[in-house]
């Protein structure tokens, strides 16, 4: 068990391509700390320099207290499951998990006592016989997964492990990841390009983009108090929706205006935002909701004191999901949002219908693909 | 679909006949024509234009005559010969791996700035180390005719000393040259300028490589003897300064060495004994290790045993192809040569290419060291690229070895294979083409053997 803390640290590949900077974090003892981005974004690469597999180019990694930026990946008591398992194709399941430790020149008993617990522990007992080509795609995640267990590192490492399994599997295997997790309690850094992942997984996310940070939090903080558009727009699904305006004032409250079809008064009741606000009075900002912050009702929620929360939008396409069902509408200027609703039968594709929606869960972006969420921001 | 399924076919046959047909005619009409010959006969001495002899079926027994009749004794011996010169498979596919993995290993990225220096100091190197050979080596002033000397050196009597020193100044500074632009190639273009030096040999014609090899192995002057010749004189005269009884002590304690470390290598497989097959086949591969290394230690023993007893007559440089114990290693050297950078290193290449990086990383994580990785990762994962190289070169090296016989020493005894024994056989003498064709056919049946053999061994090797 260890802490693990990067400081400053930055990855140049080649002396000119920059893949990750300025990345500070401090992963406590046994949390379950998530990576996400879309690809490219540094995410890999950060948690390669973790293992050892890149140099740090700045900055230093320090595992359980030590400064492992010289060490050789063997010595930082660590353990990776790659994405495509790296299993040793010639070797049987059972030489595949007990191979770090031979290498370690571990006793046999030892050995063979620890890979059994593993394959408990994952029910691959019946498949230690076996080489990996005989197995399924679970299977060798299952072995992949048990390889890291039986060294019993300071701290797990998983690179994108479930993106090779099939949807299901996928579901089924997060849960057991979870389960597993909060049995071992192993300081584990885990990196996915999946939000759904991200959220289920992590005690913290970590949502990077172009080799910077851009939020740490709880996954249910950064849902909701989105540092900036990017992160609002990444997490999530659907995404979220944004239209373009700017902040009016009707009398004392602050009014989002989108053309000419949207008028919103926003909750202004906390003071620094209502000034916040005030200061970017008349400039072009970005207003964001999630798809469910949508609703043909003006019920609860959805129908706040002064009212000024309609929109009306032609639909277009209905997908139903089950219990809900995504609406794509058009505003009046082309611009394609998406509502998430409760199902009902017959819902008009192709009319125009008024939505409503729930002013406690807008944001307002400053414009730009980073603009940051000024209504509201992280606490 | 157009057409009828019979009407297909005959299509699919149209298309496919000229090539049919030339198979056919040029290959296996010949390879059955050959078959039959064998069981004749059939001598161009007696069966011509001017004889009217005709040729008779005569059974097996042109092929008892090669197997246990009167040619078995050549037969047998060129076959020995043959198996000899195989002993370069194994070492041009070790060498072949070696280059590739040379090749492939990444090298640290240099900047364009750092590249062009490396490049201009190992220029300037090779220019100043060039300038300075030559002012050691080359002779004075070149005498007039009246006061040449005549070197009187064997084989080169007829040239003045002046002559051969000037040869040989001229040799020294070209090799470091060479050295030198090996060098600065190397930095300039990286691994793409060693894989297509290492390859050059593969694009040149055989029997043009041979004439430069024949010339390098000359006994006199050629360049191999040359290098070694100061080489050798040394050896001698350190080897008379020392007691005969340090050398002898020198061979006992190698030989101790070894011994020790092949019994420590064979008491720990049976130490660690696994079961069933595996376990059987790890101790059966730890012996043939042991068994290989007291080879190798009793050879280097021998000579350090004798060299104090040879160096009182002076060492002196094999005479390569002429001298009958060095021919077989002096076509083998060369085989080696030729061969460790052509297509097995490409093979070897392409193979190492296709192992997944995250396999290293895995193991580099799991605690392998370097060579753990070679033996956990990289030779299983080249396995079925292993197995064709051998299953290749074996065919190879069973059909071929004509052109070394028949270039490098016009075809002595002791370099002749099978391939040679069948040329000269039906092309020459007695011009027996059916004893010939039977030659062709046991090699034939010889290489189907070794061939099944490999398979069953490698299918069970690359399976795994």
């Amino acid at each position: 068990m260890a802490q693990v803390v990067l400081r400053n640290v930055g990855k140049v590949y080649d002396r000119k391509v920059r893949a990750v900077e300025g990345f500070n974090l401090d992963i406590r003892d046994g949390e379950f700390v998530v990576f996400v981005g879309p690809s490219g974004c540094g995410k890999s690469t950060t948690l390669r320099m973790i293992a050892g597999l890149e140099d740090i180019t700045e900055g230093t990694v320090d595992i359980g207290g030590r400064v492992v930026n010289h060490v050789h990946p063997k010595d930082r008591d660590i353990a990776m499951v790659f994405q495509n398992y790296a299993l040793y194709p010639h070797m049987t399941v059972f030489k595949n998990l007990a191979f770090g430790l031979m290498l370690r020149k571990m006793p046999k008993e030892e050995i063979r006592r620890r890979v059994g617990e593993a394959a408990r522990l994952l029910g691959i007992e019946q498949l230690l016989e076996r080489k990996p080509k005989a197995l399924s795609g679970g299977q060798r995640q299952r072995v992949a997964l048990g390889r890291a267990i039986v060294r019993e590192p300071q701290v797990f490492l998983f690179d994108e492990p479930l993106s090779n399994l099939d949807a299901k599997l996928r579901v089924v295997t997060r849960t057991e990841l979870k389960n597993l997790h909060q049995r071992l309690r192993t300081t584990t850094i885990y990196v996915t390009h999946d939000q759904e992942e991200a959220m289920t997984l992590g005690d913290r996310i970590v949502v990077m983009s172009n080799g910077r940070i851009q939020q740490v939090d709880t996954p249910l903080n950064v849902y909701r108090r989105p540092v900036n558009r990017f992160v609002a727009a990444f997490l999530g699904s659907p995404p979220m929706n944004f239209v373009e305006g700017t902040i009016a004032r009707e009398g004392q409250r602050p009014v989002f205006v989108g053309g000419d079809w949207l008028r919103l008064a926003l909750p202004a009741d906390q003071p620094g935002v209502a000034a916040d606000l005030a200061r970017h009075e008349g400039r072009p900002l970005v207003l964001g909701f999630r798809p469910n912050a949508m609703s043909e009702h003006a019920a609860g929620k959805f129908a706040p004191p002064g009212g000024g929360n309609a929109l009306r939008l032609a639909t277009t396409v209905v997908e139903p999901l089950g219990d809900k069902i995504d609406v794509s509408c058009q505003t009046p200027a082309g611009q394609r949002l998406i509502a998430r609703i409760d199902a009902r039968d017959n819902f008009p594709a192709g009319q125009t219908i008024e939505f409503f929606l729930d002013p406690e869960h807008v944001h307002v972006f400053e414009p730009g693909e980073f603009g940051p969420n000024i209504l509201r921001p992280p606490a | 679909m157009i057409g009828s399924a019979r009407k297909r076919l005959l299509i699919a046959l149209a298309f496919l006949l000229p090539n049919l047909l030339g198979f056919l005619v040029f290959t296996a009409g010949p390879v059955l024509f050959s078959l039959a010959m064998s069981f004749t006969d059939w001598a161009l001495t007696k069966h011509n234009s001017f004889s009217s002899t005709p040729v008779r079926f005569v059974g097996i027994e042109n092929y008892a005559r090669l197997l246990w009749g009167d040619e078995s004794g050549f037969f047998w011996n060129y076959f020995g010969n043959t198996v000899y010169l195989m002993i370069g498979i194994p070492i041009g596919i070790a060498g072949s791996l070696g280059l590739a993995l040379l090749l492939n290993a990444k090298s640290s990225p240099a900047g364009r700035g750092s590249k062009a220096w490396g490049v201009g100091v190992a220029l300037a190197v090779t220019a100043i180390s060039c300038f300075g050979v030559w002012m050691l080596t080359t002779p004075g002033p070149a005498p007039t005719e009246l006061t040449a000397v005549k070197s009187g050196e064997i084989g080169l009597t007829d040239l003045t000393v002046f002559q051969v020193d000037r040869a040989r100044s001229n040799a020294a500074v070209l090799a470091m040259a060479v050295l030198g632009a090996v060098v600065a190639g190397g930095m300039a273009f990286g691994s793409a300028f060693f894989r297509t030096l290492f390859y050059l040999p593969s694009l040149l014609a055989g029997v043009a490589m041979f004439l430069l090899w024949k010339t390098l192995y000359r006994p006199r002057g050629g360049l191999i003897n040359a290098g070694l010749e100061p080489l050798l004189n040394w050896i001698t005269h350190a080897t008379k300064q020392t007691p005969e009884w340090v050398w002898k002590a020198g061979a006992a304690g190698v030989f101790g060495l070894v011994a020790m470390l092949a019994g420590l290598t064979v008491v720990n497989g049976v130490r660690n004994l696994g079961s069933g097959v595996a376990g059987a086949a790890a101790l059966f591969g730890r012996v043939a290790w042991a068994a290989t290394l007291l080879a190798a230690g009793w050879g280097v023993a021998i000579v350090l045993w004798r060299v104090h007893g040879w160096a009182a007559d002076g060492l002196k440089p094999p005479d390569w192809l002429i001298d009958p114990t060095y021919a077989k290693p002096a076509l083998i050297v060369m085989g080696v040569w030729c061969g460790v950078g052509g297509g097995n290193m490409l093979l070897y290449l392409a193979g190492l290419s296709n192992v997944p990086p995250e396999l290293y990383e895995a193991a580099s994580i799991d605690g392998a060291s370097g060579w753990q990785r070679f033996k956990h990762v990289t030779w299983p994962q080249l396995a079925p690229t292993t197995f064709f190289i051998v299953i290749m070169s074996t065919i190879g090296g069973l059909q071929g070895g004509f052109e070394q016989a028949m270039v490098m020493t016009g075809g002595a005894a002791e370099t002749r294979v099978l391939a040679f024994y069948l040329y000269e056989r039906a092309f020459k003498g007695t011009f027996e083409l059916g004893l010939a064709s039977a030659i062709a056919w046991v090699m034939f049946a010889m290489i189907f053997a070794m061939t099944i053999v490999n398979f069953r061994l490698g299918s069970q090797m690359t399976n795994d």
